[in-house]
Order: structure tokens, then sequence, then C-alpha cells
């Protein structure tokens, strides 16, 4: 009778996930397999798998030097954008974590990057970085062509990508703070500390937790960042931003290789997957919850 | 050990309220003063600007002769344990008591060895290693209090530290502390709303109500002549009983008329009462539950409805009305009144407090 019963229920749970994985289904696990499934075949401009060759792709890629340039540019990129945005988001919030008149329009103001999409952003950059009518260049006294010399192009579209991220990163490091007891800030003043001394002493391991999270997404989100190449640079000059998702979205549909491109596709899950896990494994040591 | 002087010290916010008003006070060195009053008095508003954790807003504090004004709370040679403790989660019990020390640059071989003397002093050495969330409520008091003990500081702020405990710890924790003030001779200001741990810890005691000094006086001297009438109720548990009684006289004797009850009062009670012109006045009776005795004299008696009978094994609580009005009467344990019976009472007419109606300030007030 119990068996019966336990079974019956486990059948009911199953029905109410039933919706989810079948949209999980239909939009993540097929493609998802699609995609390994492609990775080991060369296809023709349709899309369809017509050669199977195995690893062939994967080796082509590992050996191109188009393909270690977009590694060594995403990894470049990815350390900018996350460390810039953490630490932009980070600012905003120890800043607002405060009463004063007009709080709230400046609380605003650094969560709004979170409500910009990232090809209006792009644009806006377009302008203000434009070499001759520019606000940069006239504010800085500067004639730099930024999205055109290989030198600052990655660079730009990092800034642009952490001032993006830094909204929702402000949103999280405020929640995190207003957990912080207040309390034991004054007792820490009352001990003697210095605002050094409290941020890096309670602050930041009050923040650790959120902070590891956070970390989290924006690895990931940053990884994935495409509108704003698409719009500010197309992957050049050269192929100074050719970040590995804009290098799929080449290879796929300028290039009409997928075979290639869900190879890429594999690699860029294989990092991620892998950072991910590596800083769960940290998690344990560096997070005081 | 410091001394302390608070002149004329106000705090208002700027939405108008003003929560301590004219605060005036020398806290003696060595001393152990408490500030005691009901909830929004101005109590912990007052430690928190010794402590320099809110501005004041005008008047002067000084600490050891020096202007305090306006030096940092780090500056204030000065420790303080807070009502909730404020333990830094995130650090063991060791980091803890060792934070203050480390932040102003101690040497480490003599932080450990003031941190391990308080430990043992506190009996918390096996909890060294312990984050505050695996205590119970009265380990990491003790951890709070050897965080303070640490600093060896001149004076010692205590906001409210065994609010959160239960009774039995409480009552242990009190005595510790009494303990800890003789071992140390340290200034301490402990403010509470317990009036129980006001009457045991303090050498002085600072009633406080809507941010104004009401009486400063040691336990004894508050309870035995309270200044007026908020002090009175405030001081005492069972709180202070209060019958509207009218001054007059009947033949030769002059008597407290309380409802149809009368009261005799001494002749120089009468005297002290005609001589402030209180003859034929209404007044504000105040007897204490002790005072009240199951017998007496016949002209001097009032009788209770009794509605609840407390037994508390050493004593029993009587809680009924006498013309209407709530009084509790303390009896000793072979009472036998029950619920619903009625009892003669007979004030202790020597003990009584006399208040003015308007004014509620103490008639009798030495």
């Amino acid at each position: 009778m119990n068996t019966k019963k336990k079974k019956g229920f486990s059948l009911g749970a199953y029905c109410y996930v039933l919706p989810a994985m079948l949209v999980f289904a239909v939009f993540l696990f097929y493609p998802f397999v699609k995609t390994i499934y492609l990775s080991l075949y060369k296809t023709n401009k349709m899309g369809e798998a017509k050669l199977f060759v195995g690893m062939g792709n994967y080796i082509d890629l590992l050996t191109s030097a188009s393909f270690r340039n977009s590694l060594i540019v995403t990894a470049i990129f990815v350390v900018i954008v996350v460390a810039g945005g953490m630490m932009l988001g980070l600012l905003g919030a120890v800043l607002c974590n405060r009463a004063f008149p007009g709080i709230r329009i400046f609380s605003t103001a650094y969560a709004l990057p979170m409500a910009i999409a990232s090809s209006s952003a792009a644009l806006i950059f377009k302008i203000m970085l434009h070499p001759s009518i520019g606000i940069v260049n006239k504010l800085l006294h500067l004639n730099i062509n930024w999205i055109n010399d290989p030198k600052y192009a990655l660079v730009c579209v990092a800034i642009l990508t952490a001032w993006l991220n830094s909204g929702i990163n402000f949103l999280y490091f405020s929640a995190g703070l207003s957990n912080i007891d207040e309390s034991i800030y004054e007792r820490a003043s009352v001990d003697g500390a210095n605002a050094v001394q409290k941020f890096f002493r309670l602050t930041l391991p009050g923040l650790s937790p959120i902070m590891f999270y956070t970390l989290v997404v924006n690895i990931i989100q940053a990884f994935q960042s495409f509108g704003q190449v698409k719009i500010l640079t197309k992957g050049g000059p050269g192929e100074s931003t050719n970040l590995i998702v804009y290098s799929i979205y080449r290879d796929a549909f300028f290039n009409y290789r997928f075979g290639s491109a869900a190879a890429e596709s594999v690699i860029l899950f294989l990092i991620i997957l892998v950072l991910t896990l590596l800083m769960f494994k940290a998690e344990k040591k560096g997070v005081s919850y | 050990m410091a001394n302390v002087s608070l002149v004329s010290v106000n705090k208002s916010y700027s939405n108008g309220f003003q929560a301590v008003k004219d605060f005036n006070l020398e806290i003696r060195d060595g001393e152990f003063i408490i500030f005691v009053g009901p909830s929004g008095c101005g109590k912990s508003t007052t430690l928190r600007m010794v402590a320099g954790l809110e501005d004041i807003s005008s008047g002067e504090l000084w600490i050891d002769n020096q202007l305090a004004n306006f030096l940092e709370p780090g500056e204030r040679g000065l420790s303080m344990v807070f009502q909730n403790y404020a333990l830094y989660p995130y650090m063991s019990v060791y980091e803890n008591m060792a934070f203050g020390l480390r932040v102003n640059h101690l040497e480490k071989a003599e932080i450990d060895k003031r941190v391990r003397e308080a430990a043992e002093l506190l009996q918390i050495s096996h909890l060294l290693d312990r984050k505050p969330n695996a205590l119970s409520g009265g380990q990491k008091q003790r951890v709070a209090i050897g965080s303070v003990l640490v600093r060896k500081p001149k004076l010692f702020l205590m906001d409210e530290p065994l609010s959160n405990l239960d009774a039995k710890l409480r009552t242990q924790m009190r005595v510790e502390l009494a303990k800890i003030h003789r071992q140390f001779g340290a200034t301490i200001i402990y403010v509470t709303h317990d009036q129980v741990e006001a009457m045991t810890l303090g050498d002085r005691i600072v009633v406080m109500k809507e941010g104004v000094i009401q009486q400063v006086a040691s336990p004894n001297e508050l309870y035995n002549n309270p200044v007026n009438q908020f002090v009175a109720g405030f001081i005492g548990s069972p709180a202070m009983n209060f019958l509207k009684v009218l001054v007059t006289r009947e033949g030769e004797q002059a008597i407290l008329k309380c409802g149809e009850y009368r009261l005799a009062i001494s002749k120089i009670l009468e005297r002290r009462l005609q001589e402030k012109g209180y003859l034929g006045k209404e007044l504000m009776l105040g007897i204490r539950p002790e005072d009240l005795h199951e017998d007496g004299s016949e002209t001097c008696r009032l009788q209770m409805n009794v509605m609840v009978r407390e037994g508390l094994g050493a004593e029993v609580l009587l809680h009924g009305e006498i013309i209407g009005e709530p009084v509790c009467a303390k009896m000793p344990p072979s009472c036998q009144v029950q619920n619903h019976e009625k009892i003669w009472l007979y004030p202790d007419m020597s003990k009584v407090k006399l208040f003015d109606l308007e004014t509620e300030e103490n008639i009798l007030y030495i």
C-alpha cells in the first residue's frame, strides 16, 4: 500500500515539473544535444550534418591561431568586465549605504545601466567615443580613434560591458550590505577601527556570500557578451575584439561553418562549466556565511 | 579609570524631536552608574552620545577633564557592550575579542595574553575557536564582555546587555557583572529598563523620563525617598500603589479619606500637610505592596477585593482593587486569602508617600 502511494505521489510531482521540462527540452536540451552532434560533423550551408569528422572540428579549432586569439581576447575581456563591473557596483553600493538627502536619485542612477539594452548602450558609446565629435576626446583633449585602434578597442568594449553589468551588481551588493548588522560597525568605531579597517574586516566578509554569487553570474555573463561587440567593433579592428561568442556568430552565419561554430560553443560551455565548478570548490574556503 | 561630566547636554533631531533635554551629571571615577527609564526616555541616546555614536546637539561632554564632544568614538578610551552583543559574525570568539586590540596595533603576544586572561576569567576558554552563531545567548554575552575587558578601557558603557537573556541567566550575569566591577574598579555607565538590575548593580541610579532626568540617587534613596510620583512608580517591584485621598479632619484626628475608608495620620504628618496648605485638599497616596499588612489598627485600614492570588513560595502577591483602583499587596506565605475574597489591609503609615495631584511631586521629599 505504502509503496503504491509513494509511486503515485512521485508521478504527481513529475507532472508538476513537466511543463517547465517541456520548455527546457525544446529550448535548452534539444539545442544543446544538437550542438554537440553538429560539432562532430562538417555541415552544408543549410546547417545540415553531412560528413562525420569526429574530433576534427575541435582539432582544427585548437590548432587555429584565430581561435587561440579569441580565447586570449575573451580572457582579457572577462577579467576587465568582471573586475570593473563588480568594483563599480560595490563602490556605488557602499556610497549609497547611508541615509542622506537625494539618496534615491543616486541609487537609481547607479542601478540604471541594468535597464539599458546592451545594443543601445553600444550606440551611445559609439557616439561618445567618436574620434572627432565624441565627448570623451573633447573632455580629455585627446585625439584617439578608440573603436578602430586595436590597442583601445577591446578595453572600450570591456569598460562598456563592465558599466552595463554594474547596475545589477549594485543591486546585489546593496541587498548584501543592508543585511549586515549596523551595530557591528558601531562596535568597530568604539573599538577604534578606521573606515578602511571596517571595510576590509567587516564589509567584505559580510558581503562574501553575495559576492561569490555575483562573481559566478558576472563571469558567465561576460563570456556571453555579444550585442556590444556586434554594434561597436564587429570583432575588429583585425581580430582584437573577436570574443568567442562573436567568433561563433561569424563562423555560423557569415562563413556557414556550423560544425566549427558548434565545436566552439561546446568549448565555451566547457570553459564556463570548469570555471564554475572551480569557483564552487573555492567557495568553501573564502565565503563566510 | 575615568570621571565623566555631562554639562547641559541636549539631543534634538532634524524633525524637531528632542530626545535628551538639559542633561547634567557628574560621574565619579570608578562609579557604577545606571540610566534607567521606560522605552524612549533618552537613556540609550545619552549613552550613545557618551560613546560618540550620536552627535551632541548642544552641551559639553568631559571625559577625564578633556572635552570629548568632537573626539571620535575610538579616541575616547571607552568600550561598549551592545544590547544585541554586536559580535562580528565572521570572526571566531578569539578574533572577536582581539579585534579592538588588533586595530590599535598591539603586539601579538600581548593580544594573546589579554584574550586568554579574559577568556579564563569569563570561563569561555573552550569557546575561543567557535563562531558567534554557534554560541548560546549567555556565551555571546560573555564574549561581548570579554571583548570589552581586554581593551582595559577607562570607561565601560553597557546598553541593556542582559535584556536578551532568560531570567535565570540574567540573575547569574548580574552577579558576575557586579564581581567584574569590584575586580576592575572601572567606571561603568549601564543602561537598562529593568529596575531590578538598576537597584542591584548601581552605586547611583539616574531615572529618566521623556529625555529629562527625574532623580539621581542611590538605590535606597530612590526607593525610600522618590522625588515624584513617576520615580516612586518606576522603582520597586511590584510597583507602588496609588490611591486618591482627601486630607481632612474628623474631630481632633486628621485623616486621609480614601473613598469610604479612613486612614489616621500622625501629628507630625498632619503638621507638615498643614504647613504646606494641603488640609482639605486631594492628594495621591503612594504605598508599596510590601507596606500593606494583614493586621493593624482599625483606624487605619482599607478593604481590597482580591481578584488574583499569586503564590510565589516565599511570598504571596494579592492583586485586586480598592475604590476601583488596581492595588497589589505583598503578603507572607501564610496568607490564606483566595480569589474573589475581601481582605482588610493595614498600611504602614510611616512608609506612605504623598504626591501633589498637579505637579506629581513628593510632598514628603526630604
